[in-house]
This record gives structure tokens, C-alpha cells and sequence, in this order.
């Protein structure tokens, strides 16, 4: 499928990851356009309800990233997200999301170069997946 | 075990040995009132009940093959906020793994309650049940023990034990202060309690049985068992994970399902007081619906069916304790259970944790460590498993 | 005779005679003055019911002592003239009052006796003794605690000697000094005091053969020297309750105990310092008055050194201890070359063995070029090893730093008098349990957390708790100060306010729907829930909040969300992009 473009949602952390998409554009970085960034305070805060609903709506990756370890600005809430984010690979590969859809990364405020190199990675690895089965059949 | 005890079956009558037990439990001083499944003077139902005069044991049957409801939300509600007097409850080991599990979730405390354990011998679906228990519900059950008992089989009538129960590698209890051993026994003889706690000691010496030892037989008939019971779980499990591997068969499996909540409802250690899915942010506003069908065209009504099933896998599945009441519950017979089992099995090892094992072990999503779970940050393809 | 002993011997020296077994008879007269003393012989007879034989006179012993005055020694008993008052009062057969040996209490029960009436005649001493004891008898009996129980004597403790100094192997015993006394034949011519006591020079030598095992035996001496009064002896630990509303936390730091960095001789070497003990040593206050000496082998401080070698970054900037650079080695080092070469003289040899100098703040680079022509050796290399085993006549009797000239690549041999170990700053052994108590966290380094660092130096993870000096990172004095004058400033921005903004978007959790399991408070890194017992919910302390979704991330329920990033918000935003996307043709 090689006209396919996937839809990627990234939810990204204000601090780090969020402040390194802003960094990349002001820098003229270019990185696909498949993504939409939807912002939150910490990747703390990320309800593993949020990825499940991305994913049964039709998107066919997911990207959830935050302060590398010690940095949070939270103190911990990217640890607190780890572990929801190992729950979630455990629950949706068996339904046949490929673990590779969802990912976790920490991206540092200054890491510009590195949220555009993520993005364009993640983008080609999904196009080699091939569009997410709840894009194809009926959801209930 | 630090103390087993034997209790005399005379006339081949279980039941009456066992209400003898709880009889002498009941007149100790410090247990006000035992908690535990009695025939319903009204169409054979067998329900928990709260039994404080030792007259009104007639009628309990702790053997009944009758589970109408998993009673760890019982003790829950008795045991929450402290009453001041101490109860007793005769519960299967799923029971008392569930309320383990609310314990941990401050949905329970153990200090006003004995945990009492029996062998569990499984249960029919209530449905099976009403129909083996017909008219004469104490007969039934003296039917169903003696089959189990003297390897005859759960299958009667040819209606056999909930899948659940046909599944499960935990016959015994375990974090009970007491046991109630029937499992390699000579039942017509005598059945043995057997002490796991200083609590359950304490109660055990205050009524001065005969103490013994415990069988050789006991273990090797359990090890037996929970063999039997593992490989049908692997099977079951294999068939799951087959009947939901993608989407599509996910699609089908809950097609039937009609967003009642029951099973959350009938689940031991959902202990939400409100459902996520019935609180505001699911009160969905009529444009929103028409929205969603118009970006796909077509939306089955009601609508986050699969969104509410893999939330609950999310929220509750490190805590199942596989006990099948979301199954028993479901008015369209899907067989939730096996999903919940398959996923919980995952969850459950992924976090080296085991519903109901130990007290002080924490809910994996509760704590967090430092050093943990690298493979799962970055962009590398570390674990290659596929779906 | 129970005299003491100097008092026997003091009378026999003055030619006292002692007539044992003789009991006066009469005194003789002439002419209305005394002429003699008639007395008679005596002999012990069968012992009564102490034990002790009585004296019994034998016939036709009497003799004379010729003499012109006799001094009685009048014994002593109990006044008894009040006994007929208190019938009741039992007596023993002395004509002492009858008590409970351990209570003192008399045969009426609320009535106690102590001093000679009871003992017969002895020591105020021991009156007041009998009087503390009778005391807490007393108080006992007016509590009704049972006197049997608290009266039993305490068994005399065995002296473990755990609580004693270790004594000194192989210490000479040396006699207690006795105190001149007159000579007999002057003082007994004379009312001059016969015990002339210790000379001055004696009682320091008397002084001085304490072994102070005991360590302090609370004379309080000290305290009646110490012009400032800094001494309190009865200064105990105590818990005070403070109201604040900010919290500077500056705890300080540890200094890295080089012992177990075995290389480097520390503890084995004498003349191996920390740079802790080198500002003593050369402290105007320290042991030597600020003089800087080497020490022998007893640890006596002899003379001056003639090389000193500084060795930097030990423990500091090493995988194997800490990796970061304590910042304030450098400078100090450079204080210390300079230190020696004013105060022993610039013909000493100071070699200042570095990796880097990082000489960074106002004024230091000059004081390194300074310190450089003063002719301190800066030598650029790690010193391998401290050694005594001199290989050339050179070296013998000194210390020898083995460490490699990383500039001009030669190994290098550098025999000194005096070691001095520039000691990694680290965070304080007590950091873990401070950070707990305050809420604030530690970096990998063990120093806490500043909020952010960059924009947040002074602040923590925790609203009001500020930073100050070393707890936060290795830091110099002028660092330090101008740290403390940022946080006591930002405490005072506070407190001033009155009043503090709480941030919007900060957690909520809905009552209604909160099931009380608490999960919420562990995940909290600010411990802003605390659970409301009475409605058995989990409330947020807004104050607190920073806002971070820990709970909501967590809750099940959803009853636990953050404002502006409510479930339903997000869920809407997540509909928006989905809506603009298929507009878009994704």
C-alpha cells in the first residue's frame, strides 16, 4: 500500500517533548505530517483510555513521550507512565494491534533534531505495518 | 499450617458436620456472626447471609454448586469501615483472592474479619444450577459433593461446572486465617481445618478439636487437580486468544454485547463506586453521535462497546482473579471470563504479580520503580513478538 | 579503735600512748587539780550478741596514770526524753529508733526516721543520705506505690568498663602524691595546720595521672571557664513545633572519608591530612595556635615542614567514588600553597598535584597566577599512591607521592613531610531521610533537587521549601551566601504576598464518584491528597497541586482529573483532530 499516509496521534509532555516539536519547527526541521500532537502536562496524566480510543478510532499509531528519566517535571510521572504504557503493550497486541504502534519515548526539551527523527522513524515503520485494522472494518 | 484439626462426619452428613463447625464458631465469644451461603427459604436460591443466631445455620450450604455472586463485595461492605465486632466468613479461595485485592484498594480491612477458606469444589452457572438444584436444593447438593468427592465427576445431569470454574489452578485457599479441607479426605470420616494465620489459630485452639495431621493423600489429590485444571485452562486461553487475535474476531465476540454493564457490575474488583462509562464523560451529546457517523459513515448504537471492554482490561485485569462472575452475569451469554483470563494472564506476569497472592504486594499500577521496563521506551524493535 | 588510720598514726608520731583494755576508774586530785587518772585493767570476755566481747574487769589490776588534765571523750545516744509522748514508737535495745532498713519506715507507718536516732552516731554524710532515702519513701508511701517493691536496694552495678575510654597500653604506674605534714615535734609546739597540701606543681602532676577514662565527669568547670557560656551540660534533644510558612533547607554537606582509599595512607601516615584538618591545623585557634607543623609518630606536633604536596580531586571526578567535581578544591588548594609558603617560609616546597585548575570566579585566576610565583610546583597528574618506603637516602623519613607528570609524561617520585588530600564534598549520609521529610528529591549525586536548573535554582519540587550552600551542590562560600540571600528573599516574597496563587490547572477529584481506594495519594509526588476520613474520598490540596495528572492518569473512575485536561476535553480535542484529518482527506 504505497499511497498509504498512517495517522499518527503523539501525546507529548508541555515540558520536554512538547517545547522539542516547538524547538524543531522554529529550527526549520521537517518531519512527516502524519502526526497531530495533543498536548498535556505530563505524560503522567496520560489515561491508557486515551491510547484505546486513538487506536479503535482508526489510528494507526500512537506516540506517547515525555522527559527522559529525572528530568520530569513532575519528578516521576514519566515512571508512572512506563509502566501504563507496558500495560497497554500487553492488552493490545493481543487484539491485534501490533506493539510497534504504540511507543514511548523521552525527548528532551533541546531534542529538536531527535522529535523529528522519531517521528519520521515511527511514520516509516507504520507504513511498513500497513494501515490499522480499525481504520478497515466496523468497530463496535 | 500451623495447626490442622479434625472434624467427625458421623452419618455420612457433611453438612451437618460443617454447620457444627460453624455452630462453634458462631458460640465463641469474639465472632459475633459468620457470613455464608444459605438456602433461601424462597425457590432454592443459595445467597451469602449474615448469620449471627447460631439456630439459624439450618439451611447454610457452603457445598452448594451455586455461585450467584463472588461475596469478596460482601466482606467489602462488611469489613470497609470498622464495626466493631468480628465476623467470620466461609468463602471460596476466588473469593478471598478478590477481597485480597480490595483490601488493597481500601475497599476492605481484614482486622474485623476470620477469613475462612473452603476447598473449593466449583460451581454451575446459575442457570445450570436453578435447573440441577430443582425442588429439594439440600438433596442436590449432597448429589453434587459426593460425585466431586469420590471422583465421579462435576459433570450431573449432564450439565457440568461454569467454565470459570473448570479453568481454575486455585481449589485451595491460600491467605485465609482458616481452610476447610475436603480434597483427599476420607469425608465420610471426618474433614479437617487447618489453621494458616495466628488469627485462624487462635479460633481453632478456643474450640478444642482433635488435632491431626493432614493426609498425604490431601496434596497429591490436589496437585491432581489443579494439573487437571491447569491444562483446561491453557486450552481454554489457546482457544481465546485464537477467537480474538484481531479486530475482526474481537468485533464478533462482543457483538452480542449491549453495553449493559453487568459484568462490571458482577466484577469482585471493579470497586469504582461509578463506572467511568456512566459518568459524565461518556454522557455523549446528541451531535456528538451524529458526528462519529458521519466521519464513518456507519456507528453501531450503542456506541464504546470494545472501548469499555479493553478500558476494563486496562483498569482491572492485573486484578482478576478469574473467578467468571462477569460471565455469569452477561444476559447474552458472551464469555467474557475468557477474554478477561487471557488478558489478565498477560497483564498479571508482565508485572510479576498475581491477583490476590499477597497482601503486601502492591497493584502494579499503584507503584513504580526507577529502573524498570526499559524495553519498552524508544523507537527500537527489541521484543519482535507480533499479534 | 575506728579512728582512721592517719589519725593513729598522726597521734603516734606525736608520741600519743595508746592503752588498750583500760577503763577508767577514778580521777585523783591534789589540791583541787587533776594529779592522775585511776584505772583498770580489762580483758575481752565472752562475746555478746554482736559478736564482739565485752570487756571485763580484772581484779586488782588498778593502777595510776599520773597526769594534769584528762579530756573525756563523751559517747553519744538517742534523746529519748520525748519517747513516753508516742507510745507507739518502737525503739531497739541501742536506744535507737526501730525502722524498715529499706524505707526508713518506723513502726508508725507514717512516720519515718533517719539520721543518728536511727544509726546511732555517724557522719552528716550519711544523715543526708538516710534523709534522700527516707524522702523517696515517703513519697512513695503518699502515692500508696508499694514501698516493698521501690524500697529494694539496687544491686551494686558491675562495672562493664564499656563506658570507659580505652586506656593506653603499657602506661608506667605512677603513686598517688601524699601532702607534706609538719613534723611532729614542730606541731605539736604550734596551731599551724599539720597538712600542708599539695604544692602547686605537684597537683598539676597529680592532675596530669588522670587517665580521663571517663571522659567528663561533669565537674562543670568548663562551663564556669567559657567566657562566652557556650556550654550546657544539661542540654537534651527536644521536638519543637515551628509554624512557617517557608522552609529554607540547607543542610549542608559531608566530607568524603578517605580512608578506605587505601593508596593514599590516610590514617596510616601521620602527616596524611584531609583539607578539613589542614584548615585546622593552621587555624589561629587549633591545636598549635596556627602554627603549621608535622607530627611525629606519637602524634605530638614537632616541627615544620619543609615540602607539603596537595593532591586534588580525591574522591571528586573518579568513576569509582563521584563523578562530579567538588568546585571548591581547586581554590582552596591554592589558599593552602599560599598559607605555607607565608607561614613556614618560601623556601618550602609546595607541590599541588591537579587535573584541571578551575580557577573560574572573580579574582581566582589571578590568585593562581600569583600562587604560581610564590613558586608553588603545579604538577598535572593524579598522585597514584602515598608511600614511606623511601627508595634513595632522599626520601628516607618522608612521605613519598608516586604520581606521573601528565605534561611532560614522566613518572614522577616527590618526597614530602606533609600530605594534604583535597576530599570530595558530598551529599550528607542523612540527604535520603531529609528529602522524605521536606518532599524534595535527589539528584544522582545524592545533592537535592533544585525545581529546575536553570530557572528554579533556589526552589524545589515543593511549594516553599528553598534551597541553600552545599545540600544542593558542592559550593563555595561566596556561592553559597549568594544562594541563601536568593532563598531567604524568595521565603520573603512569600511571606509578604500573605497569600498564594494555586495554578489553574490543577487536579480536581469528584466526590460524588471517588470510591476512596487511594491509589491517588501514593502516585501524588507532592503529596497534595490526603484522604477525608468522614465522606471517604481522596481530596486534592489545591495549595499543593502542581497539576501534573498522576491521579487522573490513574483513576479508573475518572473521578480524580485535571482542570483544562479533563478526560472530556481530551477525548474532544482527540474528535477535532480525527474531524479535521478526514477533512483533510488522512
Amino acid at each position: 500500500m504505497e499511497d498509504f499516509e498512517p495517522t499518527l496521534i503523539a501525546f507529548v509532555c508541555n515540558w520536554c517533548t512538547y517545547t522539542a516539536a516547538d524547538l524543531a519547527g522554529t529550527s526549520r526541521l521537517t518531519y512527516p505530517q502524519n502526526v497531530r500532537l495533543i498536548r498535556v502536562m505530563c505524560t503522567g496524566m496520560v489515561d491508557p483510555q486515551y491510547v484505546i480510543k486513538a487506536f479503535l478510532e482508526g489510528v494507526d499509531g500512537v506516540l506517547v513521550s515525555g522527559c527522559h528519566p529525572g528530568d520530569c517535571h513532575y519528578i516521576n510521572g514519566n515512571f508512572k507512565a512506563r509502566r501504563r504504557i507496558k500495560l497497554l503493550k500487553e492488552i493490545l497486541p493481543r487484539f491485534g494491534f501490533q506493539e510497534e504502534r504504540l511507543r514511548l519515548t523521552w525527548i528532551g526539551a533541546s531534542d529538536g533534531i531527535q522529535f523529528a527523527e522519531t517521528i519520521r522513524a515511527m511514520v516509516a515503520q507504520i507504513k511498513t505495518l500497513g494501515p490499522s485494522q480499525a481504520r478497515l472494518k466496523m468497530v463496535i | 499450617m500451623a495447626m490442622t484439626a479434625r472434624i467427625d462426619v458421623t452419618g455420612q452428613d457433611l453438612l451437618a458436620s460443617l454447620r457444627q463447625f460453624l455452630r462453634a464458631i458462631l458460640e465463641l465469644q469474639d465472632i459475633r456472626a459468620i457470613l455464608v451461603p444459605r438456602h433461601l427459604p424462597m425457590n432454592n436460591a443459595v445467597m451469602p447471609a449474615l448469620v449471627t443466631d447460631p439456630d439459624c445455620l439450618e439451611g447454610v450450604d457452603p457445598l452448594a454448586p451455586a455461585f450467584p455472586m463472588n461475596a469478596a463485595k460482601i466482606v467489602s461492605r462488611l469489613t470497609g469501615k470498622p464495626m466493631g465486632a468480628q465476623v467470620a466468613a466461609i468463602l471460596r479461595p476466588c473469593e478471598i483472592r478478590a477481597f485480597i485485592e480490595l483490601v488493597k484498594l481500601k475497599q476492605g480491612r481484614t482486622e474485623e474479619v476470620v477469613l475462612i477458606g473452603i476447598d473449593c469444589l466449583g460451581a454451575y452457572q446459575n442457570k445450570d444450577y436453578l435447573r440441577f438444584a430443582g425442588e429439594d436444593g439440600a438433596h442436590a447438593t449432597v448429589r453434587f459433593y459426593q460425585s466431586v468427592l469420590t471422583g465421579r465427576g462435576t459433570r450431573i445431569d449432564g450439565v457440568d461446572l461454569a467454565p470459570a470454574c473448570r479453568a481454575c489452578e486455585y481449589p485451595v485457599a491460600s491467605n485465609a486465617d482458616i481452610t476447610i479441607g475436603l480434597f483427599g479426605i476420607e469425608f465420610d470420616d471426618h474433614l479437617i481445618v487447618q489453621s494458616q494465620s495466628v488469627r485462624g489459630e487462635a479460633v481453632l485452639k478456643q474450640l478444642n478439636l482433635e488435632q491431626t495431621v493432614e493426609p498425604t493423600a490431601r496434596r497429591e489429590t490436589i496437585a491432581a487437580l489443579v494439573a487437571q485444571r491447569t491444562a483446561q485452562r491453557d486450552e481454554m486461553l489457546a482457544q481465546t486468544r485464537a477467537g480474538t487475535e484481531n479486530l475482526a474476531k474481537m468485533t464478533t465476540y462482543f457483538a452480542r454485547c449491549v453495553n449493559c454493564y453487568n459484568c462490571r457490575v458482577a466484577c469482585p474488583v471493579c470497586y469504582c463506586k461509578e463506572c467511568v462509562f456512566v459518568t459524565d464523560v461518556f454522557n455523549h451529546d446528541p451531535y456528538q453521535y451524529l458526528r462519529w457517523a458521519t466521519r464513518k459513515g456507519v456507528i453501531k448504537m450503542p456506541t464504546d462497546t470494545l472501548f469499555y471492554h479493553m478500558t476494563r482490561l486496562a483498569h482491572m485485569s492485573t486484578a482478576c482473579v478469574g473467578c467468571g462472575q462477569c460471565s455469569n452475569a452477561c444476559p447474552n451469554d458472551i464469555p467474557v471470563m475468557e477474554v478477561f483470563r487471557s488478558v489478565a494472564q498477560a497483564t498479571q506476569k508482565a508485572f510479576d504479580y498475581e491477583a490476590g497472592r499477597h497482601i503486601d504486594e502492591d497493584p502494579p499500577l499503584a507503584v513504580f520503580r526507577e529502573d524498570e521496563f526499559a524495553e519498552v521506551v524508544g523507537m527500537s524493535l527489541q521484543t519482535g513478538r507480533q499479534a | 579503735m575506728p579512728a582512721a588510720t592517719e589519725e593513729i598514726q598522726g597521734a603516734q608520731e606525736e608520741a600519743v600512748a595508746l592503752r588498750f583494755l583500760t577503763a577508767p576508774v577514778r580521777i585523783l586530785s591534789e589540791n583541787g587539780k587533776v594529779s592522775g587518772l585511776e584505772c583498770i585493767r580489762t580483758a575481752l570476755g565472752d562475746a555478746d550478741a554482736s559478736g564482739r566481747g565485752r570487756p571485763v574487769a580484772l581484779e586488782g589490776s588498778e593502777f595510776v596514770i599520773p597526769c594534769d588534765a584528762v579530756i573525756v571523750a563523751v559517747g553519744q545516744r538517742t534523746d529519748q526524753s520525748w519517747a513516753d509522748q508516742v507510745p507507739e514508737l518502737q525503739w531497739t535495745r541501742q536506744g535507737t529508733i526501730e525502722v524498715d532498713p529499706n524505707t526508713l519506715q518506723t513502726s508508725l507507718p507514717h512516720v519515718f526516721a533517719g539520721g543518728d536516732a536511727v544509726s546511732g552516731p555517724a557522719s552528716v554524710i550519711e544523715a543526708v543520705a538516710a534523709g534522700h532515702k527516707a524522702v523517696a519513701a515517703i513519697d512513695g508511701y503518699l502515692r500508696q506505690a508499694d514501698l516493698g517493691v521501690q524500697a529494694a536496694p539496687t544491686p551494686a552495678q558491675k562495672l562493664s568498663g564499656e563506658n570507659w575510654r580505652p586506656l593506653p597500653a603499657g602506661l608506667p604506674a605512677e603513686v598517688r602524691a601524699s601532702s607534706r605534714r609538719l613534723d611532729p615535734k614542730a606541731r605539736v609546739a604550734s596551731w599551724a595546720e599539720v597538712d600542708c597540701g599539695l604544692t602547686e606543681a605537684e597537683a598539676l602532676h597529680e592532675a596530669q595521672r588522670c587517665l580521663n577514662c571517663g571522659i567528663c565527669s561533669e565537674c562543670m568547670e568548663c562551663v564556669r571557664a567559657c567566657e562566652a557560656q557556650a556550654i550546657d551540660h544539661y542540654m537534651g534533644a527536644q521536638e519543637l513545633e515551628v509554624k512557617v510558612g517557608s522552609i529554607i533547607v540547607a543542610t549542608g554537606y559531608d566530607l568524603l572519608d578517605p580512608t578506605p582509599m587505601k593508596p593514599y595512607g590516610y590514617g596510616l601516615y601521620p602527616n596524611v591530612y584531609t583539607s578539613l584538618e589542614f584548615e585546622r591545623l593552621s587555624n589561629a585557634t587549633g591545636p598549635t595556635g596556627g602554627q603549621i607543623l608535622i607530627r611525629n609518630e606519637e602524634g605530638r606536633h614537632t616541627r615544620e615542614p619543609q615540602s607539603v604536596a596537595i593532591l586534588h580531586c580525591v574522591g571528586s571526578r573518579d568513576v569509582n567514588y563521584h563523578e562530579y567535581c567538588s568546585r571548591v578544591c581547586c581554590m582552596y588548594a591554592l589558599k593552602y600553597a599560599h598559607l605555607i609558603k607565608e607561614k613556614v617560609g618560601p623556601e618550602t616546597r609546595v607541590y599541588d598535584f591537579y587535573i584541571d585548575q578551575r580557577c573560574y570566579g572573580k579574582g581566582y585566576e589571578e590568585f593562581y597566577r600569583r600562587c604560581q610565583e610564590e613558586g608553588t610546583h603545579f604538577i598535572r597528574g593524579r598522585v597514584a599512591a602515598i608511600t614511606d618506603q623511601a627508595a634513595t637516602a632522599d626520601e628516607a623519613g618522608k612521605l613519598i607521592a608516586i604520581a606521573e607528570d601528565t605534561l611532560l609524561g614522566q613518572r614522577l617520585r616527590v618526597p614530602v613531610d606533609m600530605v594534604i588530600l583535597c576530599v570530595a564534598m558530598e551529599a550528607r549520609k542523612d540527604a535520603v531521610e531529609v528529602a522524605r521529610i521536606f518532599g524534595i528529591s535527589q539528584g544522582a549525586d545524592g545533592f537535592f533537587l533544585e525545581e529546575h536548573p536553570k530557572l528554579g535554582p533556589l526552589s524545589t519540587a515543593t511549594d516553599g521549601v528553598f534551597l541553600a550552600g552545599a545540600c544542593q551542590s558542592p559550593k563555595g562560600i561566596p556561592h553559597t551566601v549568594a544562594q541563601a540571600s536568593g532563598a531567604a528573599a524568595k521565603a520573603l516574597s512569600l511571606a509578604t504576598r500573605g497569600t498564594v496563587a494555586v495554578p489553574s490547572a490543577i487536579a480536581w477529584i469528584d466526590p460524588d464518584v471517588c470510591a476512596g481506594c487511594r491509589t491517588c495519594i501514593g502516585l501524588c509526588p507532592y503529596t497534595a491528597v490526603e484522604f477525608d476520613e468522614r465522606r471517604g474520598v481522596s481530596v486534592v490540596n489545591a495549595a499543593l497541586c502542581k497539576g501534573c495528572g498522576s491521579c487522573a492518569g490513574f483513576c479508573p473512575s475518572g473521578a480524580a482529573q485535571v482542570r483544562h485536561f479533563q478526560k472530556k476535553q481530551i477525548m474532544a480535542e482527540f474528535d477535532g483532530i480525527m474531524d479535521a484529518g478526514q477533512a483533510v482527506g488522512m
